[in-house]
């Protein structure tokens, strides 16, 4: 266990390194991203100078939706940047170099990917939404909400990497599957609003299958709701790890297919 | 003239190749139409539900929907455009640049043509079948008139120049930054809000409206979409359509300065 800290703090500082090698343009993607997250953020102020309330839920509490929403995703993007990436190691030939070490290509790949500044970044925007919504809503909150929320935002972060590793892992089998992965990824936005105002065929969707909306929608109402959301609150913090280990199982198998590309 | 239809031919077949290019990618676009139906889907439940949630707003629900869904299916934000910044950003970090610089035609009409052919798969393979969804499936209006049919076709030309014009911009940006990729998502984000591809402009507070119409993001979405909508008719979807064309002129003699002086900073990133 030491050992991979160690390993993991040596990839971080190698990683950061070569970020100060181009300030410039970490200043450009880090201001970018702000804005690009900052956009929904402007897109809901002006809805709700239109409107007092969204099928019942208040601009306070749309906020802590997106806020959380977008904390966990960038968070697994900042921390976990790694699905992604796959396909590349395999076309490059650099799968190989991380077979033949002896920690696992998984955790060598999410050393090499380090921190991703720019998701850190965003972080930074949802973790400002939080509290800005929860300071809007201090009189509704319950006491545990200060245990419940952390756990609901890594789950989030674990079900939005393990999401991306399944659709990754996939790409063994058929083709490259990047172009799906980055579509996908911006499903997350179906549990950036109120589940029921979608179809019931597209909120079963993102419950069960895609559960962007365990990610933002579910830990909100349940903590300000409580009762009628009782079973996906608590379903929350164990959506995270019931995925991670549905897609790590599908990455072992999907590992000892791997063949090299030879290159 | 015979140069002149050489010259046109030349650009054709760079724009057929773009085109092959892109058939071969049949996944890809698979799940780009997957990915507009879905955000078509996605605007199409979330204003329903602002829609009956408001007293305050003007527009009918009805214009409403229908804006937010033509406005999707026809998007210049969506995510995965990234062909003119692909080209040019990374063919700045590969060195591929070079091959494009030493073919007899001028850069930035490479560009064009390449990109023309892209756009044009893109609408028949993506946009229109989202618009039909749209139309079938969530029951969006027909334009306003046949008039408002023809302003809003040639209004999209228009927005495609635009369009065309900051994305070179934003890959020309290349020769001075190695990472252009933020641009990308800042070009995303102004369109959402600025250019109005999922709010209408009509919605905005006085002084963001007054900033948004004063800018030519505006010419990128909101003007084909309230065209189409009736929001803008009569003359002044001519005028409108004027105002995009000026903005491209300007855009497009800015963007050539720009080249021109980025062309004598070439500096390839090893290759």
């Amino acid at each position: 266990m030491t050992y991979y800290l160690d390993l993991y703090f040596t990839y971080a500082r190698l990683v950061l390194k070569a970020w100060s090698q181009y300030r410039a343009d970490f200043a450009i993607t880090f201001v970018s991203s702000i804005l690009h997250d900052g956009a929904t953020f402007i897109f809901l102020t002006v809805i709700f100078t239109n409107i007092r309330e969204l099928e019942g839920w208040s601009f306070h509490e749309m906020l802590l939706i997106w806020g959380l929403a977008v904390t966990s995703r960038n968070l697994a993007n900042s921390l976990l940047d790694v699905p992604h990436r796959i396909y590349w190691y395999i076309l490059e030939g650099d799968m190989d170099r991380l077979m033949v070490r002896p920690p696992d290509p998984l955790f060598q790949m999410t050393g090499e990917s380090g921190i991703t500044l720019p998701a850190l970044g965003r972080v930074l925007i949802g973790a400002t939404a939080i509290v800005t919504a929860l300071t809007g809503l201090a009189d509704k909150l319950p006491w545990w909400g200060a245990f419940y929320l952390p756990l609901a935002i890594i789950s989030g972060a674990l079900i939005h990497f393990s999401v991306q590793l399944l659709m990754a892992c996939l790409s063994f089998w058929f083709i490259n599957t990047i172009s799906l992965m980055q579509t996908m990824s911006w499903m997350y936005q179906f549990g950036q609003y109120p589940i029921s105002i979608f179809a019931l065929p597209l909120q079963f969707l993102f419950t069960w299958v895609l559960p962007y909306a365990m990610m933002g929608f579910y830990p909100t109402a349940f903590l300000l709701r409580g009762d009628a959301y009782l079973h996906y609150g608590l379903l929350v913090p164990l959506m995270g790890p019931i995925f991670l280990g549905l897609s790590l199982s599908l990455w072992r198998v999907a590992i000892q297919r791997y063949q090299s590309t030879g290159s | 003239m015979t140069g002149l239809v050489e010259g046109l031919q030349r650009q054709i077949a760079i724009a057929m190749a773009a085109i092959k290019q892109e058939l071969a990618y049949r996944f890809e676009f698979f799940t780009a139409i997957l990915g507009a139906l879905l955000m078509t889907a996605l605007l199409y439940y979330l204003w329903t539900a602002i829609s009956h949630n408001s007293t305050s707003i003007q527009m009918s629900y009805q214009a409403l929907i229908t804006y937010v869904c033509l406005g999707q299916a026809f998007s210049f934000a969506r995510p995965g455009q990234r062909r003119v910044m692909m080209r040019i950003g990374g063919g700045i970090r590969n060195g591929h640049i070079l091959i494009d610089l030493i073919r007899p035609t001028d850069y930035q009409m490479l560009t064009f043509s390449d990109t023309c052919g892209a756009y044009l798969m893109e609408t028949l393979f993506v946009s229109l079948p989202s618009y039909l969804l749209a139309l079938l499936v969530f029951g969006i209006s027909l334009p306003a008139s046949s008039q408002a049919a023809v302003g809003f076709v040639v209004s999209l030309f228009g927005a495609f120049f635009l369009i065309f014009s900051v994305d070179f911009m934003i890959g020309l940006m290349g020769f001075w930054t190695f990472n252009i990729w933020g641009f990308g998502y800042a070009k995303i984000a102004i369109l959402d809000i600025l250019g109005g591809t999922i709010i209408p402009l009509s919605l905005f507070p006085d002084w963001l409206r007054s900033i948004a119409l004063a800018l030519p993001f505006q010419g990128m979405a909101y003007t084909p979409l309230a065209i189409y909508i009736g929001t803008i008719q009569g003359n002044s979807i001519w005028l409108s359509i004027l105002n995009q064309f000026a903005w491209g002129v300007g855009l497009v003699l800015l963007t050539r300065l720009i080249w021109l002086r980025a062309k004598r900073r070439i500096e390839i990133q090893g290759g």
